[in-house]
């Protein structure tokens, strides 16, 4: 037992041999035991004149409690709803998929050979102009000095000029300066 | 149709907080009517009597225990932690107003007493709550916690957690400091 339990629960008399040894330094004497009994009797009066609680105290926390509660269930709302959109986009996602999917199917077609790489340099042959190809000659156009020679300055509008060949028209070949 | 309340008279304190952090109303209502006229007592006596500022310690204390329910220990004793967190939050008002530099000018509010038609008594008493009130924080809060609230040697070590053999040294010694401080009503033969 604690000193101050054995003050508190024992009258001086009653005190055993070990009980006086342990208060020796708290109460020595009848008299000091005895102020010691009587100042945690008046400290215990003091817990009679404390007021009591204003209940709006209660009302206050009951409140915030309630609050709280709907707050909770709002959110595991929330969260189920979350849960449901989520799963149903993965459903759809994952239904999509399989719409599209293509079956391989086992068949006798040849697999076209692999296209060439558009990356790749092409090298053209060159171009042999024959002697009968269409020709189109650009003309310069035509100075006063040569006023006797047929004007062959429009010759993109000049429907005979662009379709006529040398082998129907030899007067052309006093054009032709060189030949490929 | 009747709507029936819950009662949790027979559940322990440690399962109401389990209860309360699922949100239960009932078991919060339980937790207060046990609890809340303790709780505000110990602000009372350790805030210098002032029953607003006891109020809302009370108030913000249970509102620490909704919000902080699901974190607690099902190993702890529910009425230490909840001393413990009042305990701290006295102590961070008694740092917050810098009352060890000014504790002993404030003067606690006076109630009517009963007996105080005894002047010898009435002296005694007045001389008893002026030194309590003149104890720093540390010593005072031991006091109420011993003397008032009756908690036990183990229970105080783990509120003010400081080890059992220590609490048990500074009881001792504020034994015998107010022993001394109250050594002339040694001889008064005026006992209540």
């Amino acid at each position: 037992m604690e000193p101050e339990e054995i003050i508190q629960q024992k009258e001086w008399i009653d005190l055993s041999a070990s009980e006086r040894s342990v208060l020796q330094d708290i109460a020595a004497t009848e008299q000091e035991f005895n102020l010691m009994k009587k100042i945690f009797m008046v400290s215990r009066e003091e817990l009679d004149i404390v007021p009591e609680v204003d209940p709006a105290v209660f009302s206050s926390l009951e409140a915030h409690m309630i609050s709280r509660k709907k707050r909770n269930s709002f959110y595991f709302l929330y969260a189920a709803a979350a849960i449901l959109v989520i799963v149903l986009a993965i459903f759809l996602v994952k239904k999509k998929d399989f719409e599209t999917e293509k079956i391989l199917v086992k068949t006798n077609q040849k697999i076209p050979a692999v296209q060439k790489d558009s990356s790749m340099a092409v090298i053209e042959p060159a171009k042999i102009i024959q002697p009968d190809s269409q020709v189109i000659v650009k003309v310069p156009a035509p100075t006063p000095k040569n006023s006797n020679r047929p004007d062959y300055s429009d010759v993109h509008n000049n429907d005979m000029a662009i379709n006529t060949t040398v082998a129907s028209n030899t007067g052309l070949l006093d054009y032709v300066t060189e030949l490929n | 149709m009747t709507l029936r309340k819950t009662t949790y008279h027979n559940t322990s304190d440690e399962e109401l907080i389990e209860l309360m952090a699922a949100s239960d109303n009932s078991a919060f209502t339980e937790l207060y009517q046990r609890h809340g006229q303790k709780i505000f007592s110990y602000f009372f006596r350790m805030l210098w009597k002032d029953k607003d500022l006891a109020e809302d310690f009370t108030q913000e204390l249970f509102l620490k225990l909704i919000k902080n329910a699901a974190s607690f220990e099902k190993t702890r004793i529910f009425s230490t932690w909840m001393y413990s967190i009042a305990n701290n939050m006295c102590k961070n008002e008694y740092r917050k107003k810098e009352i060890r530099q000014n504790h002993l000018s404030m003067v606690p509010k006076q109630h009517p007493s009963s007996d105080a038609v005894n002047p010898d008594h009435k002296r005694f008493k007045t001389a008893l709550q002026h030194f309590l009130h003149s104890l720093s924080e540390e010593k005072r809060s031991l006091y109420i916690l011993r003397f008032h609230e009756n908690l036990s040697v183990p229970e105080i070590s783990q509120i003010i957690q400081v080890a059992e053999g220590t609490v048990k040294s500074r009881i001792f010694h504020l034994m015998k400091e107010i022993k001394n401080e109250l050594k002339e009503f040694e001889n008064l033969l005026t006992y209540p």
